[in-house]
């Protein structure tokens, strides 16, 4: 598959150190590196108000003896991989390219609400009729227009739905409109579709 | 127990899901884009409610079919089924562009064939040893061992060791949120009644390996994979790996070894073995030129891991790499719980799990033989179409398992988490690691403080001493090789 290759910010130094740190920097990792340390920072600053301090318990019996050794192994990593990206990220000249990949990150969050109404629309419209409509709909979104790749979903979503609700009786149950069939099809959908 | 284990294999929904995985993994691998690990992640739930011999089969079919699949779009396109194939591309493709696509493969099934068997017998072998081993360790050691994993986790990513070890402490935080088990407390919930059972181990692993994967495919411009020519049978690499009796045998031990050990896994295994065989091989020139030693030992050791793979997990309960520490899921869904009690407890299911293993290769190379023209035709599907393929599949799996649509909005956060790391070319797999080691970690102390009466008595039994004199000489090894590496450096 061909993979875009973001713009390398790419710098002198030894091969120690990019054994250790990993020099070869991505565009936006130095947003990333120093997202990832405000959360880490974040949650390190919150311990006290997010967990239990149990007085006569030892220190490493206290329910955030674990949370804290993680957050401190957290923050000690993100701290020292920002520093080494932000000592050798060239602003000027990755200026452009961390900003065309922040916007790249942002393009999946379409899918994830296409996503998450398709969740919401299979307790309405029960799992056969919603997995159709969301192929269908992503096929279309995808730019696939014609018959072909219509029912090409179509068959998609189909075999999706007996495979997995009618054969191997997977846990999810039957939409609101079922409640609105005939009471034999009503119960067959609910169990098998 | 041998006669109830192998019997066992016999029955009609085990046999069914040998040929269903085997089937499906080998499809499922030859698409590039997809893999085992997202199969696997999508599949996990639908195996809770099956018997846990036929759950298991399943995975562990795609699991090691995805490897065989994998190899023909690396040698016929350029392009790896899986990653782990990806060195299978360097001498593979320049074989077809000789015009010897067929023998590639022939050599790249028989190669596989090989480390796959050579791997369970190794497994079979080692299992009464196991058995005897097993018992002797305690909280302190199993502690030790996931301790090495950890380590290893970090270390074993050369170049990111920083970022590994970053998002490996990120999944041991993950994996602390919610209610803790001895006083009732909360950690990191903010109030959230859903946040109470913490992160659930499988919604974070759909999300990270399948949503995010299907954001990439949907996000990136459509490509639909060339279809790979191959002319003649397949049959006869078979016959010409005995000519490279040394290569395989060297790269399906080192598969052995590397799969045994937690952390370290497919890549480094095919990479220490191609390094081998170019440094012994009479013709190094050729490798990265089409040397079928280089397609032997990448493909041998690589299949060599997945039974390997299962010395930790069934032996320790501890997971070496992200595949077995979704299975050890299916493990605890079912109450059998692996680690050293297993051996004197199941000893019937593990006979049954080996015999399982043994048949999958068998069947894997028997559909292959006959359906390698079909499948080179079959993986055909544009990026796009798969991104909605994977995305629609997804549901299946986080829904299914408590029907919460928050499961599935935290899914859809790790799938773009996840995106981010794919497309920063940051490991995801340390996340995961960092959630399953994480609990070992944080439930063996607890279990061994009651002994505990300063630090060194955590390292003073025998087995824990051990592993951690490996620890540090793992780490001094790692620092040693990247003081060497400077010292060059500033030399030239």
């Amino acid at each position: 598959m061909a993979k875009e290759k973001p713009q390398n910010a790419t710098h002198n130094s030894s091969r120690a150190e990019d054994e250790l740190f990993g020099r070869d920097q991505k565009s936006g990792e130095i947003v990333f590196a120093g997202f990832l340390l405000f959360i880490a920072l974040l949650l390190l600053a919150l311990i006290a108000q997010q967990t239990t301090y149990i007085k006569g318990m030892s220190f490493v019996s206290q329910p955030r003896f674990w949370p804290g050794l993680c957050l401190i192994g957290f923050v000690l990593c993100a701290a020292i991989h920002f520093y080494n990206v932000y000592k050798n990220f060239d602003f000027v000249a990755n200026k452009q390219a961390t900003i065309a990949e922040l916007r790249h990150w942002i393009s999946p969050l379409e899918y994830a609400i296409y996503f998450m109404v398709y969740v919401y629309s299979t307790q309405w419209l029960g799992y056969l009729f919603s997995t159709l409509l969301f192929s269908f709909f992503l096929v279309r979104r995808c730019g696939y227009s014609g018959r072909r790749w219509s029912l090409s979903a179509a068959g998609f979503a189909l075999i999706v739905v007996l495979f997995f609700k009618t054969f191997l009786q997977i846990r999810i149950p039957g939409g609101a409109l079922y409640e609105w069939f005939p009471a034999g099809l009503r119960n067959f959908m609910i169990l098998y579709l | 127990m041998l006669v109830e284990g192998i019997t066992a294999v016999l029955r009609l929904d085990v046999m069914l899901a040998l040929f269903v995985g085997a089937i499906g993994g080998v499809i499922i691998g030859a698409i590039p884009g997809v893999g085992a690990a997202v199969a696997i992640a999508i599949l996990l739930p639908a195996t809770f409610s099956m018997d846990p011999l036929v759950g298991l089969t399943l995975l562990l079919g795609i699991y090691g079919a995805s490897m065989y699949g994998g190899a023909i779009p690396a040698i016929l396109i350029n392009t790896p089924g899986t990653p782990v194939n990806a060195l299978t591309t360097y001498d593979g493709y320049p074989m077809t562009l000789r015009g010897e696509g067929s023998r590639a493969i022939s050599l790249a099934y028989s190669a596989s064939f090989f480390g796959g068997i050579f791997s369970v017998l190794c497994l079979m072998i080692l299992s009464p040893y196991l058995a005897k081993v097993a018992p002797l360790f305690g909280s302190r050691d199993i502690f030790m061992a996931a301790l090495l994993g950890v380590v290893l986790v970090i270390v074993s990513h050369r170049g990111k060791a920083m970022i590994a070890g970053m998002l490996l402490f990120f999944g041991m935080f993950l994996n602390t949120v919610g209610m803790e088990n001895v006083r009732y407390s909360m950690r990191y919930t903010f109030e959230q009644d859903w946040l109470i059972s913490g992160f659930n181990l499988i919604v974070v692993l759909l999300g990270l390996f399948a949503i995010s994967q299907a954001f990439l495919l949907l996000t990136e411009k459509d490509s639909v994979p060339k279809q790979g020519e191959i002319s003649g049978g397949v049959l006869h690499g078979f016959k010409e790996l005995f000519q490279h009796k040394r290569v395989v045998t060297t790269s399906s031990t080192f598969g052995v070894v590397m799969g045994i050990i937690p952390g370290v896994g497919e890549f480094l295994s095919q990479f220490f073995s191609y390094s081998l065989a170019q440094k012994f091989s009479k013709t190094p020139e050729l490798f990265g030129n089409g040397a079928p030693e280089g397609i032997v030992a990448a493909e041998s050791a690589n299949n060599a891991v997945p039974a390997a793979a299962m010395v930790p997990l069934l032996a320790l309960g501890i997971p070496g790499e992200a595949l077995t520490a979704m299975m050890l899921s299916v493990f605890y869904v079912h109450n059998i719980i692996p680690g050293p009690a297993l051996f004197s407890t199941r000893p019937e299911f593990l006979v049954s799990l080996y015999t399982c293993l043994f048949v999958v290769n068998i069947v894997i190379v028997i559909f292959l033989l006959f359906s390698t023209r079909l499948i080179t035709k079959i993986i055909r599907i544009p990026t796009k179409f798969l991104g909605m393929c994977i995305l629609t599949l997804s549901l299946v799996g986080v829904y299914s398992l408590r029907n919460s649509p928050i499961d599935c909005a935290v899914a859809a956060v790790c799938g773009l988490f996840g995106f981010i790391l794919k497309r920063l070319d940051w490991p995801v797999v340390p996340v995961v690691l960092g959630m399953v080691l994480g609990r070992i970690l944080d439930e063996k102390f607890r279990n061994s403080l009651a002994r505990l009466k300063t630090p060194i008595d955590m390292i003073d039994r025998p087995i824990s001493g051990t592993i951690f004199a490996i620890i540090v000489l793992v780490l001094l090894a790692h620092f040693y090789g990247m003081y060497r590496a400077r010292s060059r450096r500033l030399a030239s």
